[in-house]
């Protein structure tokens, strides 16, 4: 239906965004906080793409960028060659339209008061849908749950069940881009193994971006083409995830990559222990 | 290979903690069915399991913090405690809890108090149990913190949770459950909370400190590879049953059950997109 003249889903041109703290003194400026310094990160359409970086290196602020939840302090966002970062609440809700979140705590993002049928029709009919019902039916069955579920409410579901509700909502009014912030990090591994099959599947059966944000590298290699690097809010390395993988050029993606638990360095680390507390009761 | 501590092989090494039979119900439905465990002097045993596997529930019972609605039967005795823990009056389990069994929790934000400073939560444990004198723990408290790598102690001392990360919060709670040097350390998913790099230098510190002290330690995850970093042993639960147990290194590298299986498929994200 759009255009396709731009090629990017996604394009942040030299982005930075500072926030200022509260004055310490009567007489010093404020201090500023550089929360992204001159990120360019290009997003192709359809693709599935990786944002990574530990706790402070700026995801969440990029995402809320992204999301028109905030703008940047100079610099580019353009999403569908639009460029957002100068638009009025008004001109921003035909993107909102076509960008979805699924956020980290499926608690805190569904209303308790509600009921799902009217949780996953909500942005059909904020969109002006008038018989959301069998599109709702629809999207329930696709994340996995059956139409018995309609009429429940959120605190009767697990937080992975929540977290396939979450992801039914999103991608119910057929959005464009989907944003996943940390989507699978409150979840236990086997439930976790079945959200990122989930995301896979969609990405792979639905014609959205997904832009997927995490701090571990192995839950983004799982799903996502490409990934960016973020670190104390510049952009270290970007491309291929496989290539990052194998082959991080940067000493931050390598200790990133050094950080994540695998069964390998944990059984080594094991063995380890065992050598060297097997030897001492033979010396003694 | 299989054992590598066999237990009662010397006579002074009396277990710290022998549960026997466990079982935990909720209005008469069993949850946990019948969980047995030794931990010896210094041993690091891991539960695995997904959630719902009730080893929550195990660990909660052991530090004698059932919430109401919930009942234990079975055995749960301590070293150099007389009486058994199953069912002991509240006065009994106070004066274990905090003093010879510390605990760590999945968020520390929630277990820390928000309207007191760091260092009077640390110094707290201290004199409660009578190891110190108000004035003498205060000052501990400060070591305390140092020792858990903790940067500019004495203005974390004086801090309240809010004004900390994550990373440091769980310092601190690592702080103050093993502020009276306990003989057990339970840890219900200690980093789950955090991100990766945060989590590897939890895991480091509470390897060096829980070696420093001597403690035994009770390790709870849902992630293997956590567990293998930090646990000599690993019972693997499975809907309220501990369906396998042994030497991390034997359960993590052949599995018998079909559950420890799975769990190690999923910890294992294996592949890339596509794959």
């Amino acid at each position: 239906m759009s255009i396709e003249v731009t090629p990017d889903a996604v394009l942040i041109e030299d982005v930075s965004r500072q926030f200022k703290r509260p004055r310490q003194s009567l007489f010093a400026t404020p201090p500023v906080v550089d929360a992204l310094v001159g990120v360019n990160i290009r997003v192709p359409r359809r693709s599935r793409f990786g944002i990574v970086g530990e706790s402070g290196s700026g995801k969440t602020t990029l995402v809320r960028l992204i999301a028109a939840l905030d703008r940047p302090t100079s610099g580019r966002v353009v999403i569908d060659g639009n460029d957002i970062s100068t638009l009025s609440d008004k001109h921003l809700r035909p993107l909102r339209e076509r960008l979805q979140l699924v956020f980290q705590d499926p608690m805190g993002s569904l209303n308790p008061r509600m009921r799902i049928q009217d949780i996953v029709a909500e942005p059909l009919q904020v969109q002006g849908a008038t018989n959301a019902h069998d599109r709702v039916v629809e999207v329930l069955e696709q994340v996995g749950m059956t139409a018995d579920v309609l009429r429940r409410y959120p605190h009767q579901f697990s937080g992975g069940q929540r977290q396939r509700i979450s992801i039914a909502r999103a991608i119910a009014p057929r959005p464009a881009i989907l944003l996943a912030d940390e989507a699978v990090s409150a979840l236990d591994v086997t439930i976790r193994a079945q959200i990122l099959d989930l995301l896979d599947e969609l990405a792979a059966s639905e014609d959205f971006t997904m832009i997927f944000v995490s701090h571990d590298l192995s839950v983004i290699r799982r799903v996502c083409d490409r990934v960016a690097v973020l670190h104390r809010g510049k952009v270290v390395e970007q491309g291929l995830t496989e290539d990052i993988y194998r082959r991080p050029q940067q000493q931050y993606t390598r200790e990133l990559l050094a950080a994540v638990p695998t069964l390998e360095n944990g059984l080594a680390m094991a063995r380890q222990r065992r050598s060297a507390s097997v030897p001492a009761p033979e010396n003694e | 290979m299989t054992t590598s501590s066999t237990p009662l092989s010397k006579a002074d090494d009396e277990p710290v903690l022998r549960v026997t039979d466990l079982r935990i119900s909720a209005v008469g439905i069993e949850l946990v069915h019948g969980v047995d465990l030794t931990l010896l002097p210094g041993e690091r045993v891991g539960i695995i399991g997904a959630s719902g596997s009730g080893k929550t529930l195990t660990c909660m019972a052991i530090a004698g913090l059932l919430s109401g609605g919930l009942t234990a039967s079975g055995s749960i005795r301590m070293s150099r405690v007389a009486g058994e823990l199953v069912g002991a009056r509240e006065s009994v389990i106070a004066k274990i809890r905090g003093l010879r069994t510390g605990m760590v929790f999945q968020e520390p934000m929630t277990a820390l108090n928000p309207t007191m400073r760091i260092g009077a939560q640390v110094a707290e444990v201290m004199w409660h149990h009578k190891k110190h004198r108000r004035a003498a723990a205060r000052r501990l408290a400060v070591e305390l913190l140092e020792s858990t790598g903790l940067p500019d102690p004495e203005r974390i001392a004086k801090a309240y949770p809010h004004q900390l990360s994550g990373g440091q919060r769980q310092r601190v709670v690592l702080a103050i459950a093993l502020a009276n040097r306990p003989d057990l350390l339970i840890c219900d998913e200690p980093t789950t909370a955090l991100d990766v790099t945060v989590q590897a230098k939890v895991l480091a510190l509470i390897n060096e400190r829980v070696s420093d002290e001597g403690a035994a330690l009770l390790f709870i995850s849902h992630d293997l590879a956590v567990v293998a970093q930090v646990c000599d042993r690993v019972l693997v639960m499975y809907e309220g049953s501990v369906v396998e147990s042994g030497d991390v290194l034997t359960v993590l590298t052949d599995p018998q059950h079909h559950h420890t299986k799975s769990l190690l498929r999923d910890t294992e994200l294996t592949g890339g997109v596509g794959a």
